[in-house]
C-alpha cells in the first residue's frame, strides 16, 4: 500500500512535470552578437552553425548501466571518454560513435576503484586521469583500467591552511605540466611538474572592484569594529570551472556564475605562462582592450517572475582558432574566436530539453573533428552536433582570415553572405580581404555594412592620398580662395562697426567675455532672442552630429536614434541649469536674472555650436587618425565654453570665485533634485494612467 | 399444465435474477455494419470486479482492457479506469486524482446497461464529482464519451480535465515488435522496451497550444500534434484510436513507454473541460518549475469529450495500417475530400514586408519596410519558373507586412509593394503560365483598429477574463517584446473578417487565398460559451473555407486538422516528429494519410540549414518542396528578425532570393521530375532501415532515398549521399 502511494505521487509528479515540459520547451536558436558604433552589441539570429544529428547513450549500446552522473568527456586519438561518475565506469567510444568498451578500474588487487563525484577527465597516451572530487584525489590509470598512482593534496607551503582540495579539471601542457583545477578553488590552476610534484597556483581571476567598492571599503576601514569585522564578508574572487589548451600550448579557462545580477565579464581568459590574460577583443576601430572587460554571456540578464536568471559557463574546449563554451543554464554553445568575434551558437533548452539538440544539464563540451559533443547529465545522453554546410563555410573562412590568407577566404565569405545575409564578421572579413586586393571602393562598401572603422579608415586614406594627388592644384586653389573669403569677411566686419548692439554683444562675447557679460547686465544688451536662436543651433548642431556625421565620425545607430534624448541633452539642460542656477543663486544672494543666466548661459555655448558644424562638414574628409585631434579641439572648445559660463555666473551674480564653485555644486545638486522630481511626477502618471486602463479594461472584459 | 408453467416461469425469473446479480453487465454486441469499417467483429463487455470495459476482437480474441488485470499488477495507476483533475477553488492549486485510488477502491463506479453499451459513473466522493461516460460500439469500433452535461460537482473542487481510459491502449513493456504511435509532426513511434535510460514521456496538446491561453511565453516552435489520433501496437494487433472533431482541439495525448515501475506503455487522451490561464506567482521561476497558479473558467465546456477506438488485427496494423485506415474513415464518413489541384508544383512564398524600428527627423516609431515589390516577384518567377513550374504565395502585403496591424493586414494589397497595374502585371504572369496566386491573410493577429474591428471591444477573452494579448518572443532571451503586443480577434468576428477577404477577393479577382493564422492559432474565446476550450474551430473553419470555395476561390491552409481535411492545398507540413528524445523513431503518418488527395508544402526549406538534406526528407516523405524568398535586405532587419518569430520562423537574413537562386534551382533540377512522377499517388508504406528509407506508393513506384552523406548500397545498387533512386 506504502508503494502504491509512492507509485501515485510519482505518477502525479511525473505529470506535472511532463505538463511543464511540454509547455515551455525551447527550440535551439543560433545566433550571434552584433556590435553597434556607439560600442554596444545586441544579440540578433545567425544562421545556424551546427545542427544535432543524433545523441548517444547506454542504450544505443545495450550496457547494463546508464551514463548517469555523466560529469566529462575527453577526446584522446581515435576515441571519446566518456565519465560516468556514479557508478564509477568510463565508457570509451569509436571517434565514429560506435561503442569501443567499458573500462572498470580496478587497483592492483583486483578490487574495484570507485570515484562516485569524480568530475574531470583526461587521457594521454598511456594513461587516464579521473579528478576524484569527492574523495580528494586525482587517480591515475592505465589504458585497461589498472590503478597507476593516487594524487592526493601535496604538501607545500604555497597551498594555506584551509585549503580543501577537490580537484575536478585536469589538462596537460605540450612540455608535460599538469594544471589541476580544484573546486571552488579561488587561487587559481594548481600546477603540478611532468613528475607530479607541486609547484604552485598559477592564473587566478581577480575580485573586480568599482570606485564605489573602494569608498565602501574606506568607509568600513574608518568604521570597523570587532562585531562588524565578524559580520562582514570577504569579496573572493571566482573560480574557474572547467580549462582547455589551446593548439598554441595556452591555458584557456572559463569561470562559472560570476555576478548575482548581471552576467559580468572576462569569463573566458586566455593565460600567458605569467598567468595574466591574453585574450584581447578587437574593437571597431582597430584597437585591442582585455577580453576581462568583455562580456562573452548575454549583455540582458533575463528575469522571469522577479528572479534574474544568470548565466555560467561550466565546460571550455579550444578547437584551432576557435573556443566553444558551454552555458549551462541555456544549454548554449558559444564558439568565439581568437579576436572575442562570437562566431555563432547551437544548442538551447534552458534546463527543459526535452529535443535532439536541447538540454536539461549540459555538463561538458567537446570537439570531435567536425562534430561538437555535449554530455547531458540529466538526459543521461551526449548529442552530437555535426557543422551545417553554413558552418562549414563560416568558420573555415574565420580560420583562413585569422591565418591572414585573405585571397582563400574572399570567396568563402561571398558565400558565407549568401547564408546568412547580416552575418558582420563576414563584411569585415571581405573589406580586409578586398583591401588586401587593392579594391578600396568594395573595401569600404563592405567595411561600412561591416562597422569595420579600422579597414574603411585604410582604405579611405588611400583614396584620400590619391585624390589629394590628382587634385592637388585644385585644392590648393579652393583653399587659398576660401581662406582668403573668410579672412577678407572678418577685416570687412571690424571695420564695419556692428550697429545693432545686441548683436554686437553677441559677437564679442566670445572674445571679451568679462566685457559682454556686463553689458549684458547693466547696459541690457542680451537678447533673448538670440540665445534661443543659439539654443535651437546648439540642438541642431548635436542632433545632426549624431545622425548626419561622416561614417568614421558617427557614433550613433541612426534607426535606434531618439530626438528626445537630444532635446533633453540640450535644450533641457540649458533650462535646467538656468533655473537652478538661478534659484539657488536667490539663496546665496546672487544679483543675476533668470534671464541674464539664460542668456549669458547661451552665449557661452556660441564656441560649442561652431565647433560642432565644423567637425561635422569635416567629419565627411578626415581619417580616424585625426579622430583624437578632434577630440583634443573638443575638449579645449568645452573647457573655453566653461571658462564663459564661469565668467557668467562671477559677474552676473557679483560673485567671487569661489562662491561661484560652491553654487555651482549646488546648482548641480539642485539639477539632480529637479529630474529626480520630474521622474518621480512621470512615474506617478504613469500609475494613474496603468491604473485607468486596467479599470477600462476590467469595464470591457 | 399450470403448475408446469408456474414452475417454469419461476425457473426463468430465478435465472434472470442470478443473471442480473453476477452477470448483468456481461453482454456481447455484434457490430453496426452501416459503419465504415464493414468487417470489424467487436464485443464489449463489462467486468464488475474490477470496473473495468473490455473491448474484444472476436476474430483474433485480443482483448483491450480499460483496466489492466493481470496478477502481477501492484501499481493503481494501471487499474485506473479514468483519472481526473481537479482545481481546489481555495487555493487555486491542481491535483491529479487517480481513478483506481478514489472511486474503484471505494466502490463508487456504477454501471448501467444500454442499447449497445455502458453508462459508467465514476463517483469522486472524497472530491464531490461524477463524471459519467458512455462506452458504446459503434461505426465498428468502441465510442467512449464523456457527458459533459451530466457530470455534478459539489464542493470547493472544479473539474479541470478527465483521462480517459488511461490504460486501454497499452503495451506490455519489451513485447516483440509493438510501440505506441503519436501524430507529433508527420507521426512519431515510442519504443515500448524498458531501457536503462527509464521510462520516456511525451506530453502534446492536439492541434498546438491555446493562443487565448494566458501563460508565460516562450518560444514553442516545437512540431505539435496535427491529428487527433493515436495507437498502440502489440505484435499482430493494434488499437487506433480517434478523437472526434468536436472534441479534439481540447485535448491532450499522454504518453509513457517503457517505464519498469509499471511494466506497461501506454497513450491516451486528456480531455479538458474548462479552460484556465497561469498566473506566475512573483519571485518564483515558474517556467523551471517553481510556483504558479492556474485560475480555471467557471463554466464547463458544452462539448461532449469523445474518442472512438479500433481494432486492427492479422498483421496489418503497424502505423501504415493505420494511416491508411484514418484516410478511409476521413473519406468514408465525408470529412474529407480530394483536392483538385496539382499535387507535383512547388510553392514559392513571398514576404512583402515586415515592421521595424525607425526614425523620422530622429522620431523614433515603427514603420514598414518593404522586403519585396510586385516587380521582384515578377523577375524572380521569371527567373526561376524555368526550372519548373510553381504556385506563388504572397505573405504579408498588407500595411503591416508580415507584423500585426489591422485585422486582415487592412483588407488591401498596399501600394508600398508597388501598384496596381504591377499586382496585376504579375497576376496575369501566373495566370499565363499556369501558377496559382495565393494572398494570405492574417485575420486573427490584429493590434490596430480598422476595417469595422476594434482594437478595444473585439478582442477575444481568456478563461480568467482577460483580453486574449500576445507578445512577440524574442527567441534568444525568451522573453516577450512588452512593447509590441497585438491580440486575437474575437471569434465572433471571424465570419467578418472572412466576408471582408471575399470583398477584396472579388475587388482584386483572386481566386486563391492563404490562411494560415486563423487555421493555425487554434484558440479559445471565452465571451460566447460556444468557444469555451477552442470548441467549434473545425466548424468554423470549416465554414470559412466553404464560403471561400463557393466563391470559386482555392484556399491554402495550415496542415492542422480541421483545415487539412478541407482546405485545397495544405503548407507547413511537418517533414518529421519534432524529434523529442521519448520518440524513437519518425514516421510521415501525415503524407501517408493525405498524399495524393491534397498538396502538401513543406515549410520553406531555404530558411533551414540544410537545403538538401530537407528537400531528401520532403521526397522521401512525399511533401512537395516550398521556399520562401525576398526581394531586398538591410542589415536594420535583424531587429525584426527577432520580433515575428510565433507565426514560422522568418530568418528574414536567409530569405534573399539572388542569394538562394542557385542552390534552389540546383535542387529544383533535381527533385522536381521526382515529384511529377508521384503526383497522384497515395503511400502505401514507408519504412526506414539504418539511413535508407523506403516509400511505396500506390502506382507501383517504390522510392529509395539515402539520408546519410556517403553512398549506401541498396537493392536498386549504390545511392549517393543524400540522393535517391526509384524502382
Amino acid at each position: 500500500m506504502k508503494k502504491n502511494k509512492k507509485m501515485k505521487f510519482l505518477f502525479t509528479v511525473m505529470l506535472l512535470v511532463s505538463i511543464l515540459l511540454s509547455s515551455v520547451s525551447v527550440s535551439a536558436v543560433s545566433f550571434t552578437h552584433r556590435d553597434n558604433v556607439d560600442g554596444s552589441s545586441s544579440t540578433v539570429l545567425s544562421g545556424e552553425t551546427y545542427m544535432a544529428k543524433t545523441t548517444v547513450s547506454a542504450v544505443d549500446y545495450n550496457l547494463e548501466e546508464s551514463f548517469s552522473d555523466m560529469s566529462d568527456m575527453c577526446v584522446f586519438g581515435d576515441k571519446i571518454y566518456v565519465l560516468c561518475a556514479k557508478k564509477s565506469f568510463i565508457a570509451v567510444i569509436n571517434k565514429d560513435y560506435t561503442f569501443d568498451r567499458v573500462i572498470e578500474p580496478v587497483d592492483g588487487d583486483g578490487y574495484k576503484v570507485k570515484f562516485k563525484g569524480a568530475q574531470g577527465i583526461y587521457v594521454e597516451d598511456d594513461s587516464i586521469y579521473v579528478c576524484d572530487t569527492n574523495h580528494e584525489k586525482i587517480i591515475i590509470l592505465d589504458t585497461k583500467g589498472l590503478l597507476k598512482e593516487e594524487i592526493k593534496c601535496p604538501k607545500s607551503s604555497l597551498i594555506p591552511k584551509d585549503f580543501v582540495y577537490q580537484p575536478m579539471r585536469i589538462v596537460k601542457d605540450n612540455d608535460g605540466y599538469m594544471y589541476v583545477l580544484s573546486l571552488g578553488c579561488f587561487y587559481g590552476l594548481m600546477t603540478f611538474s611532468p613528475e607530479n610534484e607541486f609547484m604552485g597556483f598559477y592564473g587566478a581571476n581577480q575580485v573586480k572592484s568599482t570606485v564605489l567598492d573602494t569608498f565602501s571599503y574606506m568607509f568600513e576601514l574608518l568604521t570597523s569594529n570587532d562585531t562588524k569585522k565578524s559580520a562582514s564578508e570577504k569579496k573572493l574572487p571566482y573560480s574557474f570551472v572547467d580549462v582547455s589548451l589551446d593548439s598554441d600550448g595556452f591555458i584557456t579557462a572559463c569561470t562559472g556564475k560570476t555576478e548575482d545580477w548581471n552576467n559580468s565579464s572576462g569569463q573566458i581568459r586566455k593565460l600567458s605562462p605569467t598567468g595574466v590574460n591574453i585574450l584581447k577583443k578587437k574593437n571597431l576601430d582597430g584597437s585591442t582592450s582585455s577580453a576581462d572587460s568583455y562580456n562573452f554571456l548575454e549583455n540582458t540578464v533575463v528575469t522571469k517572475f522577479g528572479s534574474a536568471r544568470m548565466q555560467s559557463f561550466v565546460s571550455i574546449e579550444c578547437d584551432g582558432n576557435f573556443i566553444y563554451a558551454l552555458d549551462r543554464t541555456y544549454g548554449v554553445i558559444y564558439i568565439y574566436d581568437t579576436d572575442c568575434n562570437l562566431v555563432g551558437t547551437f544548442g538551447g533548452g534552458i534546463g527543459k530539453g526535452i529535443r535532439l539538440g536541447q538540454f536539461k544539464d549540459p555538463v561538458s563540451v567537446v570537439v570531435n573533428g567536425d562534430d561538437v559533443l555535449v554530455a547531458d547529465a540529466k538526459n543521461e545522453n551526449i548529442t552530437v552536433f555535426s557543422k551545417t554546410n553554413y558552418g562549414k563555410l563560416l568558420l573555415n573562412a574565420q580560420n583562413l582570415q585569422l591565418s591572414g590568407k585573405y585571397e582563400e577566404a574572399l570567396p568563402k565569405w561571398e558565400e558565407v553572405l549568401s547564408y546568412d545575409s547580416g552575418c558582420q564578421i563576414a563584411y569585415r572579413g571581405l573589406a580586409l580581404d578586398y583591401y588586401n586586393n587593392k579594391d578600396y571602393s568594395k573595401t569600404m562598401q563592405y567595411a561600412k555594412q561591416g562597422k569595420d572603422y579600422s579597414t574603411y579608415d585604410l582604405a579611405y586614406q588611400v583614396v584620400l592620398k590619391k585624390a589629394v594627388a590628382d587634385n592637388f592644384v585644385w585644392i590648393v586653389i579652393i583653399s587659398v580662395l576660401i581662406i582668403g573669403f573668410v579672412v577678407f569677411a572678418v577685416i570687412k566686419l571690424k571695420s564695419k562697426h556692428i550697429k545693432n548692439d545686441k548683436l554686437s554683444t553677441l559677437f564679442s562675447f566670445a572674445i571679451h567675455p568679462f566685457n559682454s557679460v556686463s553689458d549684458i547686465k547693466y547696459k541690457k544688451k542680451g537678447s533673448l532672442l538670440y540665445s534661443s536662436v543659439i539654443v535651437c543651433l546648439f540642438f541642431l548642431a548635436k542632433a545632426l552630429e549624431a545622425t548626419a556625421s561622416g561614417f568614421l565620425f558617427t557614433k550613433q545607430d541612426i534607426e535606434n536614434y531618439n530626438l528626445f534624448y537630444t532635446i533633453i541633452q540640450t535644450f533641457g539642460l540649458v533650462a535646467l541649469w538656468t533655473v537652478s542656477n538661478w534659484l539657488v543663486c536667490t539663496l546665496f544672494s546672487g544679483k543675476g536674472t533668470v534671464k541674464e543666466v539664460y542668456i549669458c548661459t547661451s552665449y557661452a555655448l556660441m564656441p560649442i555650436v561652431i565647433f560642432t558644424f565644423v567637425k561635422i562638414l569635416f567629419s565627411y574628409f578626415l581619417p580616424l587618425s585625426s579622430l583624437g585631434l578632434v577630440n583634443g579641439f573638443y575638449i579645449a572648445v568645452l573647457l573655453y565654453s566653461l571658462f564663459l559660463i564661469c565668467v557668467s555666473i562671477v559677474t552676473v551674480h557679483e560673485y567671487s570665485f569661489g562662491k561661484f564653485i560652491l553654487t555651482s555644486i549646488v546648482t548641480v545638486l539642485g539639477m539632480i533634485l529637479i529630474v529626480f522630481v520630474i521622474f518621480i511626477m512621470i512615474i506617478l502618471l504613469q500609475q494613474f494612467w496603468n491604473l485607468l486602463y486596467s479599470v477600462l479594461m476590467e469595464i470591457f472584459y | 399444465m399450470k403448475k408446469t408453467f408456474a414452475i417454469f416461469l419461476c425457473i426463468v425469473i430465478l435465472l434472470s435474477l442470478i443473471g442480473c446479480k453476477e452477470n448483468s453487465n456481461k453482454i456481447k454486441y455484434k457490430i453496426d455494419t452501416a459503419s465504415f469499417n464493414t468487417d470489424s467483429s467487436l464485443s464489449l463487455d463489462f467486468d464488475d470486479s474490477v470496473k473495468s470495459i473490455i473491448l474484444t476482437d472476436t476474430v483474433s480474441g485480443k482483448s483491450w482492457s480499460t483496466v489492466l488485470k493481470n496478477a502481477e499488477i501492484s501499481n493503481n495507476s494501471l487499474k485506473s479506469p479514468l483519472n481526473i483533475k481537479v482545481s481546489n477553488d481555495e487555493n487555486l492549486s491542481w491535483e491529479i486524482v487517480n481513478g483506481y485510488d478514489s472511486c474503484v477502491a471505494q466502490d463508487d463506479v456504477k454501471c448501467e446497461k444500454i442499447n449497445n453499451g455502458y453508462i459508467v459513473n465514476y463517483k469522486f466522493d472524497a472530491y464531490g464529482i461524477t463524471v459519467p461516460v458512455k462506452y458504446e460500439l459503434a461505426n465498428g469500433g468502441l465510442k467512449t464519451t464523456v457527458m459533459v452535461k451530466k457530470i455534478t460537482e459539489s464542493g470547493k473542487f472544479k473539474l479541470v480535465s478527465v483521462s480517459l481510459s488511461p490504460n486501454l491502449c497499452s503495451v506490455k513493456n519489451n513485447s516483440d515488435d509493438s510501440y505506441l504511435f503519436i501524430p507529433t509532426g508527420s507521426g512519431a513511434l515510442m519504443d515500448v522496451n524498458e531501457t536503462v535510460n527509464g521510462a520516456r514521456t511525451y506530453q502534446g496538446e492536439v492541434l498546438g497550444t491555446d493562443y487565448a491561453r494566458l501563460q508565460d511565453e516562450y518560444l514553442t516552435d516545437e512540431e505539435t500534434v496535427r491529428l487527433p489520433v493515436f495507437g498502440a501496437k502489440e505484435g499482430n494487433n493494434s488499437l487506433f484510436g480517434i478523437i472526434d472533431d468536436s472534441s479534439a482541439a481540447s485535448s491532450w495525448l499522454n504518453a509513457s513507454a517503457g517505464d519498469p515501475s509499471l511494466g506497461y506503455s501506454d497513450i491516451y487522451s486528456e480531455f479538458f473541460v474548462r479552460g484556465y490561464d497561469v498566473y506566475a506567482i512573483t519571485s518564483a521561476t515558474a517556467y523551471l518549475g517553481g510556483s504558479e497558479y492556474r485560475m480555471v473558467s467557471d463554466k464547463m465546456t458544452s462539448v461532449n469529450p469523445c474518442v472512438s477506438y479500433y481494432v486492427l488485427s492479422g498483421g496489418k496494423c503497424g502505423y501504415n495500417e493505420m494511416a491508411s485506415f484514418y484516410r478511409d474513415y476521413l473519406i468514408k464518413t465525408g470529412k474529407m475530400q480530394k483536392s483538385d489541384l496539382d499535387k507535383s508544383k512547388y510553392l514559392i512564398s513571398f514576404i512583402g514586408g515586415v515592421e521595424v524600428k525607425d526614425t523620422t527627423l530622429g522620431i523614433p516609431h515603427y514603420s514598414t519596410e518593404v522586403l519585396t515589390e510586385y516587380s521582384d516577384i515578377f523577375d524572380i518567377l521569371g527567373d526561376i519558373s524555368k526550372s519548373g513550374c510553381a504556385d506563388v504565395r504572397l505573405l504579408g502585403f498588407g500595411d503591416s507586412g508580415i507584423s500585426p496591424g489591422k485585422v486582415g493586414g487592412g483588407f488591401n494589397l498596399s501600394k508600398i509593394y508597388g501598384t496596381e497595374k504591377g499586382f496585376n502585371k504579375l497576376k496575369n504572369f501566373c495566370d499565363k503560365n499556369g501558377q496559382l496566386l495565393t494572398v494570405d491573410f492574417d485575420i486573427v493577429r490584429y493590434n490596430k483598429s480598422g476595417n469595422g474591428f476594434s482594437s478595444l471591444f473585439d478582442i477575444a477573452k481568456t478563461a480568467s477574463s482577460r483580453a486574449a494579448t500576445l507578445y512577440p518572443i524574442n527567441p534568444i532571451l525568451r522573453t516577450s517584446y512588452k512593447d509590441n503586443k497585438y491580440y486575437l480577434l474575437s471569434r465572433n468576428e471571424v465570419n467578418g473578417a472572412i466576408l471582408n477577404m471575399l470583398q477584396i477577393c472579388n475587388k482584386k479577382k483572386l481566386n486563391s487565398v492563404s490562411l494560415l493564422s486563423f487555421t493555425e492559432m487554434l484558440f479559445s474565446d471565452y465571451n460566447y460559451s460556444d468557444y469555451y476550450l477552442r470548441a467549434n474551430s473545425g466548424d468554423q473553419i470549416n465554414d470559412a473555407i466553404n464560403k471561400i470555395s463557393k466563391k470559386g476561390i482555392t484556399t491554402f491552409a495550415s496542415s492542422n486538422y480541421y483545415s487539412a481535411v478541407k482546405a485545397d492545398a495544405l503548407i507547413n507540413v511537418p517533414l518529421n516528429n519534432g524529434e523529442y528524445f521519448a520518440f524513437s523513431k519518425s514516421v510521415p503518418f501525415y503524407q501517408t494519410v493525405f498524399h495524393g488527395y491534397k498538396p502538401l508544402y513543406s515549410y520553406a526549406l531555404n530558411s533551414t540549414g540544410e537545403l538538401e538534406q530537407n528537400a531528401l526528407d520532403a521526397l522521401s516523405t512525399g511533401t512537395n518542396l516550398s521556399f520562401s524568398f525576398i526581394g531586398k535586405y538591410d542589415t536594420k532587419l535583424q531587429n525584426a528578425d527577432l520580433q515575428y518569430v510565433d507565426v514560422g520562423t522568418y530568418d528574414l537574413y536567409s530569405l534573399l532570393y539572388k542569394n538562394n537562386s542557385e542552390r534552389v534551382k540546383n535542387i529544383l533540377k533535381k527533385y522536381l521530375s521526382a515529384f511529377e512522377k508521384i503526383n497522384d499517388a497515395q503511400i502505401v508504406s514507408y519504412e526506414i532501415n539504418g539511413s535508407v528509407s523506403q516509400t511505396k506508393f500506390s502506382n507501383g513506384l517504390i522510392l529509395y532515398a539515402n539520408h546519410s552523406e556517403n553512398p549506401v548500397d541498396t537493392k536498386v545498387g549504390l545511392i549517393d549521399g543524400y540522393s535517391f533512386k526509384f524502382a
